[in-house]
């Protein structure tokens, strides 16, 4: 899940000053989904990729994490190469249609799916080594509107409430003998799953407004999620511009033409 | 002057369940109060009132002599700490120690000074080696003593715990009141909501009733024998004061409801014996 893991403190990236960790993040995401040559781009998933094992993020929940992206943008990197026109590169001919995928529908797809796993990655990394406190702090710090913090802040904290509503709710359908059938269209396991995500959205937002008030009363107003002021060190602005200048020896190449090669 | 002060308090849900009709009670400082009533009473929608999460729709509730109100809500919630009946509305960051920091911070405390309250607050509930654990990962029992550190470290003069101890294990039960009382022994008012009569004759120096709405009764704990409170708030009597009830021979002019009182009843009634 998108939570903060204690265990990756000590990392680089774990002990880096926020605002600059956000900043630095956020600049190389730019870079990369500004280039335009497919071989530069595979190259910035492998750095972050990278960046995230040396981090001791374990590739297993990288790959699950990418799972979650699946219903979101999996779709439609599957269907680009049918609805962009262009040269057909493959067909598939049933008596009843055809349909073909076009060689630029296909490019599309690969730099949609790059550009997605590249972003992904980078907020991976910076939310996985950052305490959501210091995570709110830092944006408040550089000066994001109130609304668009807190909005960030309520979605991380709900991802969780979600998260541990549906494992409650598992386990005790589980407790009374439910087994989720083997393929997608089991009927049975199609209208209990149904049933389940209704109520998962009633107890959520009941979970949700009671855990708001147990807020409010620990004194939260929008302007909080507030501590102490440490400005970067020399330690930081090393990471800083090492993951920066990642980025932009990418660019630098694609802008020279030195990735013909790749 | 009372700490805090309720008088004839109306509240009303966004659905229309009157939950409060006329609610009058006092709370003195420094003691320990246990708000009495059987489930559904108003107690949880009471104690909501005290820290400003509802505020009054009608009637008024005065913390220091003071209406509580939007202008002042939130100075009166760093005084008046809550602990909610159920640790998972409370507790929700990655981990145990953000999580005790999350009142602190709010109060816009220093960096320093927030370590130095979470670790404080750790210790005293006997958490501080789960500071850097995931708080799902912890017993109910450890849950609960999370969200106290979370309101002790925000250090509040008054501390509420709505049902403190409900499904907690014996041990857990007497955790928890080991804390409460050494926070009273330091000086802050303590209230509890609970529908265990045994719990608030045992611990209470003060014993609110809630039923309907309303205040049944209020004054020490003498008032969880009296029949007419009893009968009217759907309560039962104490374990201690039932085994007495089926001992009429010793001719006790009160029913004893809990453990001290017990003994010195018997204590007189055996002198009493040998005396002849
Ligand atoms: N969020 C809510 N919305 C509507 N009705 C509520 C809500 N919370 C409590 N109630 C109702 O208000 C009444 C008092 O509830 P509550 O204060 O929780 O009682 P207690 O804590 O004494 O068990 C009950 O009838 C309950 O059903
Ligand atoms: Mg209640």
């Amino acid at each position: 899940m998108l939570v903060y893991e204690e265990r990756l403190k000590d990392s680089m990236l774990g002990r880096m000053e926020t605002r600059l960790k956000i900043v630095s993040l956020l600049t190389v995401v730019i870079i990369f989904v500004s280039l335009k040559d497919r071989g530069l781009l595979a190259l910035g998933v492998l750095g972050l990729a990278g960046a995230a094992l040396a981090t001791g993020i374990r590739p297993s929940a990288m790959v699950k994490k990418m799972l979650w992206l699946l219903p979101f943008t999996g779709l439609l990197i599957v269907l680009f190469p049918f609805f962009t026109p262009g040269e057909p590169v493959w067909t598939l001919s049933t008596p009843l249609f055809r349909l073909a995928a076009s060689g630029a529908g296909v490019t599309k797809a690969v730099y949609l799916a790059l550009r997605v796993v590249n972003a992904a990655l980078a907020v991976s990394l910076l939310v996985q080594t950052t305490p959501l406190s210091k995570l709110l702090h830092g944006f408040r710090q550089l000066r994001l509107p109130g609304i668009m913090v807190s909005l960030v802040a309520f979605t991380l904290r709900y991802v969780q409430v979600f998260h541990d509503e549906i494992r409650r709710m598992q386990l005790a359908m589980k407790a009374r003998g439910f087994r989720r059938g083997r393929h997608l269209l089991h009927r049975r396991s199609m209208q209990v799953t149904g049933l389940m995500l209704g109520s998962l959205f009633l107890r959520s937002y009941q979970r949700g407004e009671r855990i708001y008030l147990a807020m409010l009363s620990r004194g939260y107003h929008s302007d909080s999620d507030c501590c102490g002021h440490c400005p970067p060190g020399a330690r930081d602005w090393l990471t800083g511009t090492a993951l920066v200048a990642f980025g932009l020896g990418l660019k630098l190449a694609e802008w020279r033409g030195l990735a013909i090669w790749l | 002057m009372a700490l805090i002060e309720i008088n004839n308090l109306y509240f009303r849900y966004k659905d229309g369940t009157q939950a409060l009709r006329g609610l009058t009670l006092r709370i003195e400082g420094g003691r320990k109060t246990a708000i009495l009533g059987p489930n559904g009473a108003g107690k949880s929608t009471m104690l909501l009132h005290l820290n400003g999460i509802h505020l009054a729709q009608q009637g008024e509730v005065l913390f220091a002599g003071e209406a509580v109100s939007r202008s002042n809500e939130r100075q009166v919630r760093s005084r008046v700490g809550m602990v909610f009946q159920d640790p998972d509305d409370q507790v929700f960051s990655a981990t145990v120690w953000e999580d005790v920091a999350f009142g602190p911070s709010n109060m816009g405390l220093s960096h320093k000074e927030i370590e130095a309250r979470v670790h404080a607050a750790l210790k005293a509930t006997g958490m501080w080696d789960y500071a850097g654990k995931a708080p799902y990962h912890l017993s109910y029992g450890q849950k609960k003593r999370v969200a106290i550190a979370g309101i002790l470290a925000m250090d509040p003069e008054v501390i509420i715990l709505d049902e403190p101890v409900a499904f907690l294990d014996p041990r857990g039960k007497d955790t928890v009141f080991a804390i409460l009382n050494e926070l009273n022994r330091r000086g802050a008012t303590v209230i509890i909501a609970t529908h265990d009569v045994d719990l608030a004759a045992e611990w209470a120096d003060d014993v609110i009733v809630i039923a309907g709405g309303r205040c049944l009764a209020q004054g020490g704990t003498e008032l969880l024998v009296n029949e007419r409170v009893i009968r009217e708030a759907e309560l039962r009597y104490p374990v201690v004061a039932r085994i007495f009830q089926e001992l009429p021979e010793l001719e006790l002019p009160v029913l004893p409801g809990n453990v001290p009182a017990a003994v010195a009843a018997l204590r007189r009634h055996l002198f009493a014996v040998k005396g002849k």
